[in-house]
């Protein structure tokens, strides 16, 4: 589930940037330290949507002329939550399952959780291809499916889901 | 059977019933029942004969039953045994008359013989508690004096009260027990040589006067005589060659008579029929077997074994009288043959004679040699010592293996797969071998047995006694129930966090994919993503938020260690006490992992600071996104991932994609490509004389600009911000193409084919090395560092001093100087000069060995000019000399080493040059100038003639810098 949060964040800055940059500075760093990060509470840093405001600075006191600044911002969180349903795109296929990624999430498919008439060919690329042979899940397929358990590290949240249940599945093919 | 049969037989039983009755006594609950027998044998005479059958067979089995009974309660089986007897009647009617006298006399016999107690026991319903008490008393009393129970040992022991047992302690006028000393190993064979000896004496007509003599398993090397005085003893150990007469004979104190022969109940061997053991020699040392037998007289047990046989070696020993001669007993070789379900086609098809053997129990067996085989297993008499019991049933594994080759063996069960089902195996467990589960509180578990069947619980407290208190999850339902352990079971959803408790996998942490009914889970693993198939009974919910790090010693997952001199490895894995290594060794796709303890691993390395080059000479620093970049299937070619560590030039990579070496894969740097950095030097080129600085190149990582490069973000700087002040200053101020502006020159980069030169040629390497060993590195160690090189200052209080560089920052080093020993000394980098590029072009350094300033006259000092010959020599001074002035006027001190700038910045272009020239020695010095550390002389001719100017103008501007 995505979250607009205000988040804290307190930066480093090497006192070159103590200039007319300054905020500037700030924000690019801001954006470049947490965009992009997980964390373990509230999930994956999508975007800083807005900047509300930036603490005036503190002079580290370890002789090294760093200030620190406490930014206050809103981003776009994204957190999985056991029973979320989301829409991915299937990354690999193996005999164990499959890895599908909803954007920074990656989710594994075990075949216990994909449905029995699903069956795993090895020839050419490794998918998963129903009895009828209509539907086949492979590289880049689009799946949807649902968050059965996660795994929340400090740095790396991991997900398994399962395809086996009414209106989950397949979505498309790959493009 | 006719219905007028039947009626036949029914008169018999009952003549039958009132023959027995007067000898045994009336009303037994068996006798109503047989009673209802009859009923239903009058009601269903017309039903076929199954019924019949049914009863034969229970007859048969009150027969068995019989055989093990103890005589207090053989009555009922007496009875079973008429009863059998009947139904036998009913086959063969015709020897019916002397059948019953038989079964009547036998029966006359044995109710005889116990009659008392039969008595006893059918009286026992009808009487109250103190008659009961009374006939007990009048039984045991009856015993005591030797009455018909006597000889029932069992009873004997378990009867005797406390009183009894006192009264059969040893005093001081029975005969004293004596300890003798005997051969080790010879105990039992020492006792039966008393034995022999004492009837021998006893023939003579001079009996030896000891009582008994007795061996204790567990005390070696003694004897137990009971005589009434040492001299008895003595007497009757002399000569003995298995007992030692000069050791001295020791009496054992009356208090600790008892003690020494009491069987140490613990002591017991654990090792009983159908158990599970591991061998602990030889050439089935910790191959898992399971006892057929024990023989606790000869302390052996007979056990099964999955075998390992050489059948080849076998074979050519069979046929090669030269081999026997080598090997008379057929030893095996130091490697020991894999496990394997023996298969007589196989042996035979080596011409190996397979016979077979009928077994003791009406098996057959396959014999091979010495071997005996049942069913692909071997079956081995081995010794109770070299047999270790398990606790509890065995690891799975290896329970799947033994399987396995029973199976294999079964032709039957052949298509069924060889690693054998969970839930086979799990009836295959002896009952009373099965472990125990571990409930801890908070479990949730569900009822498997009893009223309360199917339903959920939650565990509230485990008891002492093994019980466990649970409260089923039932509305207002508020109690908490007992339960014994094997009621219950733990119940798990998909998609629970768990932890594993015990087994192979212990401490591996995961999810539960599915549960399925036998108590079997599947578990995909968080390290190693892999699937585990276990018993729930294994598990534990873990919803602490834990990371699953696991520790071994001071190591943790994901460390990079050092394992020898030439190999390190990222931990991927940790086991119980060892943990699973990806080695430097592996390739991608092609994995090294080592399976090491912590005493293998050397000590843990900190490389995070290692900078290496990739493919087209892009510093990687960890933390950086790397491509794969090689030849070899599309799947390894396309990948990425995060570097992790450097080591070597090699790294390992962290990807998402990597799943089967936790999450790593292991890649030489130069088969890697940054990512975002430009893709070859062409490009590369054409980005720095564009000018543009939004291009995706490599921002410089100046002094104190500390950010990490997490996001790809940070390849694209889209401001000039980014850039380090020096770097932008010298871009600014020289032409855009100026190498000295750009991040990395001492990074190594070679000079760009396509370049375009408005700057001239030598602009990039002429740059100072002070300048270039600020604007080119990190706050690390780059390519361009100073750390271990031999450098001598110039200027400044320590001039001319000559001394290692051990630490460096962006502007100092910190030097060991080889005056002044034991001592690190900071100083200023532009005064430190790289010892091996200043040797090649200072002909006077090196004779002199002082700092000689005054340039000039340096030049005749090592008088080895003269030798120099060719008109190249003039020419090159003449150009040297005039640059030596020119510089000397800008720089002071400084120049008077002009050629070291020149020099210096040619070693990162060829940096495997400087190594190669190693010690200028004094003699050899006057030669160098000729043949300084550059393969292309004109280079230096460029510098020399060209880029003079050039070079100060820039030198003057990064100087300003600093």
């Amino acid at each position: 589930m995505f979250y607009n949060l205000v988040l804290y964040k307190d930066l480093d800055v090497a006192p070159k940037w103590f200039g007319k940059n300054l905020r500037q500075h700030v924000e690019e760093k801001l954006i470049q330290e947490v965009e992009g990060t997980c964390n373990g509470r509230f999930g994956y840093v999508v975007a800083v949507s807005q900047i509300v405001s930036v603490s005036p600075g503190v002079i580290r006191q370890d002789g090294t002329g760093f200030a620190t600044f406490q930014v206050m911002y809103k981003a776009l969180v994204f957190r999985p939550y056991k029973g979320e349903v989301l829409d991915t795109s299937v990354t690999s296929v193996n005999k164990m399952g499959f890895f599908a990624e909803a954007g920074p999430l990656q989710v594994f498919v075990s075949n216990h959780l994909i449905p029995e008439d699903f069956e795993f060919t090895a020839t050419g690329d490794p998918c998963y291809q129903s009895s009828d042979g209509f539907t086949k899940i492979q590289e880049g397929s689009e799946v949807r499916l649902r968050i059965v358990g996660t795994k929340m590290d400090q740095s790396d949240i991991f997900c398994i889901g399962t395809i086996k249940d009414d209106y989950l599945g397949v979505l498309g093919g790959p493009v | 059977m006719s219905g007028s049969g039947e009626d036949d037989l029914n008169d018999q039983l009952e003549d039958e019933e009132e023959d027995e009755r007067p000898n045994s006594a009336p009303a037994t609950g068996k006798g109503s029942k047989r009673k209802a027998v009859q009923q239903f044998f009058d009601d269903a005479a017309d039903e076929d004969d199954e019924e019949e059958e049914e009863e034969e067979e229970r007859g048969a089995g009150g027969e068995r039953r019989h055989k093990k009974r103890s005589v207090f309660i053989d009555d009922i089986a007496d009875v079973d045994d008429d009863e059998e007897e009947e139904e036998e009647d009913e086959e063969e009617a015709g020897d019916l008359i002397d059948d019953q006298d038989t079964v009547a006399e036998q029966a006359e016999r044995s109710a005889a013989d116990h009659a008392q107690f039969r008595q006893l026991n059918r009286q026992q319903e009808e009487k109250s508690a103190e008659e009961i008490a009374r006939h007990i008393e009048e039984r045991y009393k009856a015993m005591e004096e030797g009455g018909p129970g006597y000889e029932d040992e069992d009873m004997l022991t378990g009867a005797t009260g406390a009183v009894g047992q006192q009264a059969m302690l040893p005093t001081v006028n029975d005969p004293k027990l004596w300890m003798v000393r005997a051969r080790a190993g010879h105990e039992r064979e020492a006792c039966i040589q008393l034995l022999q000896k004492s009837y021998n004496m006893q023939r003579k007509g001079t009996p030896i006067l000891i009582k008994s003599a007795f061996a204790l398993d567990h005390l070696k090397e003694y004897v137990y005589i009971e005589a009434e005085k040492e001299a008895h003893v003595r007497d009757a150990i002399r000569g003995l060659r298995t007992m030692f007469v000069s050791k001295g004979v020791r009496l054992v104190p009356l208090s600790e008579m008892v003690h020494a022969v009491t069987v140490n109940r613990t002591a017991k061997s654990t090792i009983a029929r159908g158990t599970w053991v591991r061998v602990r020699t030889g050439l089935y040392k910790d191959d898992l077997a399971e006892v057929v037998d024990v023989d606790a007289a000869t302390n052996r047990a007979v056990v099964r074994l999955v075998p390992r046989l050489d059948l080849q070696a076998m074979a050519s020993r069979a046929q090669d009288p030269e081999a026997r001669k080598k090997n008379p007993f057929g030893r095996v070789g130091p490697v020991r043959p894999p496990a394997r379900a023996f298969n007589p086609e196989e042996a035979r098809e080596l011409a190996l004679l397979v016979t077979r053997v009928p077994g003791v129990d009406g098996q057959t067996y396959l014999q091979l040699g010495s071997n005996r085989f049942i069913s692909g297993y071997l079956e081995k008499a081995i010794n109770l010592r070299s047999l270790t019991p398990i606790d509890g049933a065995p690891p799975l594994e290896d329970l799947q293996r033994f399987k396995a080759c029973g199976m294999a063996a079964d032709e039957n069960q052949m298509a069924g797969g060889a690693d054998g089902d969970l839930s086979s195996l799990m009836a295959a467990l002896p009952s009373g071998v099965a472990p125990k589960t571990h409930f801890v509180e908070g479990d949730l578990v569900m009822i498997v047995k009893g009223d309360l069947k199917n339903l959920e619980a939650e565990v509230e407290t485990t008891r002492d006694d093994g019980k466990v208190m649970v409260r089923p999850k039932v509305q207002d339902f508020n109690e908490a129930v007992d339960f014994d352990a094997d009621e219950l079971r733990k119940v798990f959803k998909v998609g629970d966090r768990v932890r594993l408790i015990s087994g192979t996998y212990t401490g591996e942490t995961g999810m539960v994919l599915q549960m399925q009914d036998n108590d079997q889970c599947i578990v995909i693993s968080d390290t190693t993503k892999q699937e585990l198939k276990v018993f729930g009974r294994d598990l534990t919910r873990s919803d602490e938020p834990d990371t699953g790090v696991e520790t071994l010693g001071e190591y943790q997952l994901h460390d990079l260690v050092l394992l020898d001199q030439s190999t390190a490895g990222v931990i991927i894995q940790i086991q119980r006490d060892a943990a699973r290594v990806l080695t430097s060794n592996s390739t991608p796709g092609l994995h090294d992992i080592r399976v090491v303890r912590s005493a293998d691993i050397q000590r843990k390395l900190h490389a995070k600071n290692m900078v290496t080059t990739d493919t087209s000479m892009n510093k990687i620093r960890t933390e950086d996104l790397v491509n794969f970049n090689m030849g070899g299937p599309h799947s390894v070619q396309n990948r990425s991932g995060t570097v992790k560590y450097i080591w070597r030039g090699m790294l390992f990579v962290k990807g998402k994609e990597f799943l089967d070496a936790g999450g790593f894969e292991v890649v030489r740097a130069n088969k890697c490509k940054l990512r975002g950095a430009p893709s070859n030097n062409a490009d590369l080129a054409r980005i720095v004389a564009s000018g543009s600085h939004g291009t995706p190149m490599r921002t410089p990582q100046s002094p104190g600009h500390g950010f990490t490069s997490r996001t790809p973000t940070m390849y694209a700087p889209a401001s000039p911000g980014n850039f380090a002040p020096a770097a932008r200053v010298a871009a600014g101020a020289t032409t855009p193409s100026n190498p000295g502006g750009f991040p990395a020159p001492g990074g190594g980069f070679p000079p760009p084919g396509g370049y375009p030169p408005p700057g001239g040629r030598g602009a990039g390497p002429m740059r100072p090395p002070a300048a270039g060993g600020f604007g080119g590195r990190g706050r690390g160690a780059g390519l361009n560092s100073l750390i271990g090189r031999t450098i001598r200052v110039r200027g400044g209080q320590y001039n001319g001093y000559r001394g290692r560089v051990k630490h460096e920052t962006a502007s100092h080093v910190q030097v060991e100087f080889d005056a002044i020993s034991n001592r690190l000394i900071t100083v200023e980098r532009r005064l430190c000069h790289d010892e091996a590029t200043l040797t090649a072009p200072r002909p006077m350094a090196a004779p002199s060995q002082g700092p000689p300033r005054g340039v000039p006259g340096g030049f005749s000092a090592p008088g080895g000019f003269g030798s120099r010959g060719g008109a190249s020599v003039p020419g090159g001074f003449g150009s040297r000399g005039a640059l030596n002035g020119a510089r000397g006027a800008d720089y002071g001190g400084a120049g008077a080493y002009p050629q070291t700038p020149l020099h210096h910045s040619m070693t990162p272009m060829h940096p495997s040059m400087t190594p190669a020239h190693p010690s200028m020695t004094p003699a050899a010095a006057p030669y160098t100038p000729m043949h300084a550390p550059t393969p292309t002389p004109g280079d230096d001719n460029d510098f020399m003639l060209g880029g003079a100017s050039d070079y100060q103008v820039k030198k003057g501007i990064e100087c300003r810098l600093f």
